[in-house]
Order: structure tokens, then sequence, then C-alpha cells
């Protein structure tokens, strides 16, 4: 049905918002919305467009549209202050999450590998790679498909390297923000592999190698089947001390002689003067002076001739006394030189004088530095174990509240803060087993690792280091125990067992005449250190089927026919490190009473003529080579005499004067009593003396 | 950006945003301003602040100067931390909370967190009540005259203010539309 025309269009109720859809009344009203609002003209307006009908508050007629909208933002406000929680932060938490996830999905594999790397880093100061890690936290499991630390001492070398690295995390750990490793298993571990760049990081330069000390070097057996003394002498020339003794006598020599010569000749020559100057002086005759006035001139003369004399014998008497000084210590050199000269001769017969112990002296420096050329790898890696152990202990105690230096600490960590940390049951990193077994061609590898703790208090036994390594019939077989528990006093502990494994000795032997020795050698022992440092190592070996391949000389002959005949080789040692002290090393061996055995009968049938060839060689090197040295002695010597004759000749001289100036004061005095008699006598004048 | 947040302060100051929001948010910003950033503790007070109504401009805001200032406040804030981590009555109760799951992540153990905490929870109620007080006081007596003032009718008729008041109202609309 068509609208009639001309009827005007009602007015449209003009929209206040959902706050004002439902009539309120009066004192919700008050309370609800004039309370919510806090600009004072806007209350004031609400107020007006509002008036109360049958106990609600409603819209007053004629409100326009500008009214209208300024009433609906009013109550959106309104509704916006109240409540206490915003939905919309909500959904940006959401959103948040989702991107956690992503991030963890892409990101969080890479940025573990980077953090791992770094916290390797820091403990092993050299560069670490991780290689291909993923992690699932939901069940906790932990891989990486390799993993390379460098030597921080030896950049292109890596200290350790791995294959597939499996790990299984404690989530309860996790949570409490500790990292605690149950079990972990490596498929293959590589030592010192080559790497293709350097490892060094900025700032951690590679550890100076310990400075190793000498090994004692004992005294070499001597073959006297076909002894030459000429020939010893030369190879021990190094160890005599009379070459030095002799040297010593013979500089003192040649310096007494250029200090005193020219001294001597100018002190001489003075004398000479002295004796040409005094000569008036002591040729007059007292007895032909005549009177007073002659006398006082005479013994002026002679005054004046003492007066010239007294520089010149002083010097003489000092030449004489330096000379005699010098000379005397250049003969207490020589007469040292000399005893070093019988000392050296005692030392080389004794070298073709064997006795029990001869060959265990020659053994010792050898089967210590088989030894140690052994054991040297696996101490240096003992040592970087045991290094990164303390490392990651102190880098975990550093923040403990009784930690020594704690206020010196404060003033650099104040930014920020320090980590306090409360006696608790979880360490902050804890791996309680890594095994490793694999084969590696013909031998079969096995290691365990036990209790590596932040807090090694923490966990239930001592940080243990097992190794095993099989390659039919031998075996080796070694445990190491860290102990870094505070109720420990040992340090470390390794007990190591080693059964028919074969040995080759080449050089190492070569003193006792074999080139090369094979066998099969069982070892066991043990290696514990202290706290302190150092360490103590004993070991029994057991070496059997020994073939002596290559021997050479009348020595190496005879102690390979010694071996055959014995066929075992028993040998305990005994091996004390002390930190900065000495070093002992104590070997027994039935192979030193085999080879002095062996030795003795080729000294009683060679011993007496190379003893009578070693005293002419000595005595022959004595007048070739050391006599010559104090070349100086002879000169010196007469430099003695004439130093002496010189200062005879000034006191004689000195004398003779003193004798002439008595005889002519006398002679005065006897002149003057006949001039005046009758006067008292006059006192006799004192003598001059220098 | 420093600038408009300044201009949305002075806008929310004047307009019906209710004076317990702001007040919270002063509040809440100096606590995470105190509060060392970087562990689940800071997180947990930045997700709550954000997901309440305190006023999230005045939070930043008061949590981005209030970071430059707390470096200078460090040395007592850190030694009141070590005090009480260090309180032999309160040692025990922390090594239980060293021990439950998830409260390590917070490092609370950390002088400086517990010391910002405790300056922060301290502050708190005091500054959400004076604040509040404040800008009641303000509101009812001194906008209306600044409002009315020659000065800041001529300032507000500068074109460079009128098109900063114009991003400014439009930002306002945005962050309500959001909340």
């Amino acid at each position: 049905m068509p609208k009639p025309a001309g009827i005007p269009k009602p007015p449209k109720a003009p929209k206040l918002g959902k706050l004002f859809r439902k009539p309120l009344s009066e004192s919700d009203f008050q309370r609800k919305i004039l309370k919510a609002i806090e600009q004072p003209q806007d209350r004031e307006f609400l107020s007006r467009s509002f008036e109360a009908k049958n106990g609600v508050m409603v819209p007053k007629p004629g409100l326009d549209a500008k009214a209208a909208a300024r009433i609906g933002k009013l109550g959106k406000t309104i509704l916006a202050n109240r409540g206490l929680l915003k939905a919309g932060p909500l959904i940006a938490t959401t959103l948040v999450a989702g991107g956690v996830a992503v991030y963890g999905a892409f990101f969080l594999n890479s940025s573990l590998e980077r953090l791992i790397e770094l916290a390797l880093e820091s403990i092993f100061e050299a560069r670490a790679d991780v290689i291909g890690l993923r992690f699932d936290p939901i069940g906790m499991d932990f891989s990486m498909s390799g993993l390379t630390i460098a030597d921080r001492d030896a950049p292109m070398t890596n200290l350790v390297e791995t294959g597939r690295v499996a790990l299984n995390l404690n989530p309860e750990a996790l949570l409490l923000g500790r990292v605690h490793i149950e079990e972990a298993s490596v498929s293959t571990i590589e030592l010192g592999t080559t790497r293709s760049f350097p490892g060094s990081l900025p700032g951690k330069t590679p550890k100076l190698p310990e400075v190793e000390q000498e090994s004692p070097v004992g005294p070499p057996l001597v073959d006297l089947a076909a002894f030459d003394a000429k020939a010893l002498l030369e190879r021990e020339l190094d160890k005599l001390s009379a070459p030095e003794a002799w040297t010593d006598a013979g500089e003192a020599y040649d310096t007494a002689k250029s200090e005193w010569t020219a001294r001597a000749d100018t002190s001489r020559l003075a004398v000479v003067r002295m004796k040409e100057s005094t000569r008036a002086a002591l040729a007059i005759e007292p007895a032909k002076i005549a009177n007073a006035a002659d006398a006082a001139a005479a013994i002026a003369k002679v005054k004046e001739a003492i007066d010239a004399t007294k520089a010149a014998s002083a010097e003489a008497v000092a030449v004489a006394a330096g000379v005699a000084a010098d000379i005397e210590t250049a003969r207490s050199l020589e007469r040292m030189a000399r005893e070093a000269l019988s000392t050296d001769l005692a030392y080389l017969l004794s070298l073709v004088d064997f006795k029990s112990g001869a060959a265990a002296g020659v053994l010792e420096p050898v089967l210590r530095e088989v030894l140690s050329s052994k054991a040297e790898t696996a101490l240096y890696y003992g040592r970087r174990a045991y290094e990164a152990a303390i490392k990651i202990r102190e880098l975990a105690l550093k923040s403990r509240p009784d930690s020594a230096g704690e206020s010196a600490a404060m003033d650099r960590d104040v930014s920020k803060g320090r980590d306090i940390q409360f006696k608790s049951s979880w360490p902050v990193f804890r791996l309680d087993r890594l095994g490793a077994s694999f084969r590696s061609g013909d031998d079969e590898w096995s290691t365990i690792l036990e209790f590596v703790s932040t807090d090694p208090d923490l966990v239930p036994g001592a940080t243990a280091l097992s190794l095993g390594w099989k390659r039919k019939p031998s075996a080796i077989e070694a445990k190491g125990v860290a102990d870094l528990r505070s109720s420990s006093s040992d340090a470390f502990a390794v007990r190591f067992s080693a059964s028919a494994v074969p040995f080759d000795l080449t050089e190492q032997l070569a003193a006792a005449g074999l080139d090369r020795l094979i066998g099969i050698a069982d070892i066991s022992g043990s290696v514990t250190g202290p706290k302190v440092g150092g360490f103590v190592a004993t070991a029994t070996a057991r070496a059997s089927s020994l073939d002596v391949l290559a021997s050479n000389g009348t020595i190496g002959s005879v102690v390979a026919g010694a071996l055959d005949r014995a066929g075992v080789v028993n040998a305990e040692f005994e091996w004390t490190s002390v930190p900065s002290g000495k070093d002992s090393f104590k070997a027994s061996t039935n192979l030193d009473g085999l080879i002095a055995a062996a030795l003795s009968e080729i000294a009683d049938k060679y011993a007496a003529k190379a003893r009578m060839e070693i005293e002419q060689a000595v005595s022959e090197w004595a007048t070739d080579s050391l006599t010559p040295l104090l070349g100086s002695k002879s000169s010196v010597e007469s430099l003695l005499g004439a130093a002496r004759g010189d200062e005879k000749a000034v006191g004689e001289l000195r004398v003779a004067l003193d004798r002439k100036l008595a005889d002519l004061e006398a002679r005065a005095k006897t002149l003057a009593t006949g001039l005046l008699p009758g006067l008292p006598t006059l006192p006799t004048l004192p003598s001059l003396k220098p | 950006m420093f600038i408009k947040k300044l201009a949305r302060l002075i806008v929310a100051l004047n307009s019906n945003v209710s004076r317990g929001q702001i007040a919270a948010g002063i509040a809440t910003g100096v606590l995470l301003a105190l509060v060392p950033s970087g562990n689940l503790l800071w997180i947990s007070l930045f997700f709550v602040s954000f997901m309440t109504k305190a006023n999230y401009g005045m939070t930043m805001l008061v949590m981005g100067i209030g970071k430059f200032l707390v470096p200078i406040l460090a040395r007592p804030i850190e030694g009141l931390g070590a005090w009480l981590l260090r309180m032999a009555s309160l040692r025990g109760l922390f090594e239980r909370l060293y021990d439950l799951p998830v409260l390590p992540l917070t490092r609370f153990n950390n002088t400086l967190v517990m010391g910002g905490l405790a300056v922060g929870l301290l502050l708190w109620a005091p500054l959400f009540f004076g604040m509040r007080a404040l800008i009641h006081a303000y509101r009812e007596n001194l906008a209306p005259k600044i409002a009315g003032s020659k000065f800041v009718k001529a300032f507000f008729k500068i074109p460079l203010v009128q098109k900063l008041a114009g991003a400014v109202s439009t930002a306002s609309r945005l962050a309500r539309a959001f909340e």
C-alpha cells in the first residue's frame, strides 16, 4: 500500500550506546555512571542530559545527535574503566606464545648450539664446534651429530673429536634451571686429531710447556773387549771436572801476569833511580866535615834523600805483596785442578769396574724415559681434564655466600647483582654417566665417565673415568678417579692394568748394547695424587717371550745371551713427583743382576789392561792439554822474585841512609861541643824514619 | 616516540581514563624498572601488568625513564637484596624456594632482583594511592584552570601542536580499540 504523501517522518530517537539501553535507577545512575566519569564538565553534561521519570533515569527529550554521540563516547569510557583485566592482551599473549613456538621450531637448536659452544669455550679456553644439534623439549632428548674441542696449547689439533652424542636430560632439573644429564652416549671419541683451521680464541694464549726435568743420566757401560782408553776419555770429556779447574788456575796466573808485569817494571825502574839519586848522600863522610854549617848542610841532604825514597820504597813493597797474594790464589787453584784430575781419573777407572748396581744405573733412566714417553699423553689429557673440572667447580663456587673475596667481587658485580647459591640438592650441572663403546679397526674401545658436577659434594660418587682397550689377545684397562669432594684428601687416583701387550724397544736400550728387544708385557699399577699436587706412581711389570733382534758389541751379545737364558724379566717401579721439588724414581729388576753377572765375566778378563790404558791416557792428556794452560806460571813466579829483590834493595838503601843520618848528627853534635866549651850537651835529635 | 607518549600521558590525564588505572600504571612501571629484566620474574610481572587495566602507556613511560635512573641506585638496591637473601630467618624459606620447580628461573636469588623486587613492592601501594589522590586533585582543581588559561589556548593554536594533538588522538583511539 503506498504511503500518503506530505506526512513528515517522525524523528529517530538518537542511539546512546549499550550502557544506556536499559533504564537505570537514580541511585545506579549516580553510582555507576556519574562516579565513573572523571572530568567534572562531563559529569555535569551527563546530569543535564538525563532526567528522572517514574524512578528511572531517561534521556531528556530533544537531545541532538551531537549530544547523543558524546553520551555514547562517555559510555564507552565508563565501560573501559570498569573491571581489572583486559581481553586484548590475551590475544597478544597467544600471539607471543605462537612466536616462541615458531622460534623454538626454527631457531632453538642453533641458539642452543651456540650456547653450548660458548660454555665449552669458557671451560677449555679454545674453540668448540657443535654440529647438528637437535633438542626435543617434550621428550627431553638431546643429540648432536658431532663435537670438536680444540686444544688451547696446540691450536691446530683437537683436544677431542666425537661422533654422535645423545643425552637424556632430567626435566625436573631443567624446571629448576639446572642441567642434569642422566645418561649420555658417544658413538666415537678421537683424541689429538688434526684441524683444518686454528682453534685458538682471541686473548687465550697457549700455556708454555713445563720445563721438563733433565733425566738423570747413568754411567755408560763400557765394552771392554773393544776398549779404547782415548775414545773413552773423549766421550766422557763433558763429565770431567779437570779441564775447567785447570782453565781456572791458568786464568789466575794469566791475570796475575797481566796485572803486575807493567807495574813491577815501573817499580823496578824507580828503585834504580832511587839508588842513583841517593848515591851522593851516601858518599858523604862525616869525619871529613869540619864545621857545623857543613854538618847541617849534609844532614839536610841526607834527609832530602830519605824523603825521595819514601814513594819508591812503598810501591816496591806493595808490588811484592800484591804479586805474592795473587800467586797464592793461583797456586791454590792449581792444587784444586790437580785434585780434580785425580777425581776424573778415579771416575774413568770406575767405568771399567763393574759392581752390583752398575747395570741398574744404566737401566733406571732408560726405564724412566720409556715409561714417561708412554704415559706422557695420558698425563697430558689427565691434566687438562682435571683443569677443566677445577674450572667448572670454581665457576660454580664463585657466588656462594661463604665464598672468599666477596667484598672485592661486590664492586665488580653491583650492576648485575650476585647470584647467591643456597643449599640445594641439585647442582647447577651434573652428568651421571657418559658411555662410549666403539670399534676402530681391530681395536675395541670403551669409555665411561661418571659423576661430573659443578658441586662434587652433591653427587653420589667421585668423578671417574674408565677406559678400556682390547685387541686380541692384548687388553688394557684403566680407571681414573678425580675426587673433588671436600671430604677427600686425594685429588686423583688411577689404577691400570695391561695384559699381553707386545712391546718393541729399539733405541732405548742402546746403552746396554741392545738395538732391538721385543717381548710381551703384563703391567699393573696405580697413580695417586694429593690435592696439594704431585703424584706417586707404582707399577709391577713382567716381560716374557723376550727376543733380542739386534745387538752390538761385546756387552750387547752378553746381555742378549743373559736375557735368552732368563726368559722373563720382572720389574717394580716407584715414581714420586713432588710439586716444585725433585722427582724420585726407583726401579728394581732382575735384569740388573743378569747384566751385572754377564759383565763381570768380561771385566775379569779385560779390566786390568783397561785401567792401565786409562791411567796412561789421562797422564798424556794432562801433559799435552792441561799443563800448557798454566803457561803464565813461570812468568808470574819470576815476577814475584824480581819484586821481592826490589823490596829488599829498597830496605837496604833505607837502612844505609838512616845510618848516614845518625852519623852526621853525631858529628854535628861533636863540632858544636868544641865551639862552645862549658855548654851543656845538646839533646840528641830524634832519628827520622819513613 | 617519547613526545607522543608524553602527549598521550597528558591526554590520559585530561580524559576520563580512571585515575586508578593511571596510578597503577605508574606504580607498576616503577616496579618493572627496579627489577632487572631477562628473568622469569620480570617477564611474569610484565605479562600480569599487560593483562590488567593498569594504564599500559604510563607503565611503559615510567619504566623507560626508571631504567635510566635505577643504575644510580644499584648499590643500595643490591645491598638490600644481599641483606634479605642472607637473613638467617629467611634462609630456610629461600632454600625451599630454591629447590622448587620454576622458581629458580625467576632468579630471586640474585641480589639485584631481590632488592629491586623488595623496593618495588614496598613502593607500589604508596605510589598507587598517592598518585591516585594527586590525579584526582589535578583533575578537580588544576586542570580546569590550566585549560582556561590564555597561554594554553594560544599554545594549542600553534599549527605544529595541533598536528601533534591530532596524531595523539589517532593513537589514543587505536590504543583504546586494542584495549
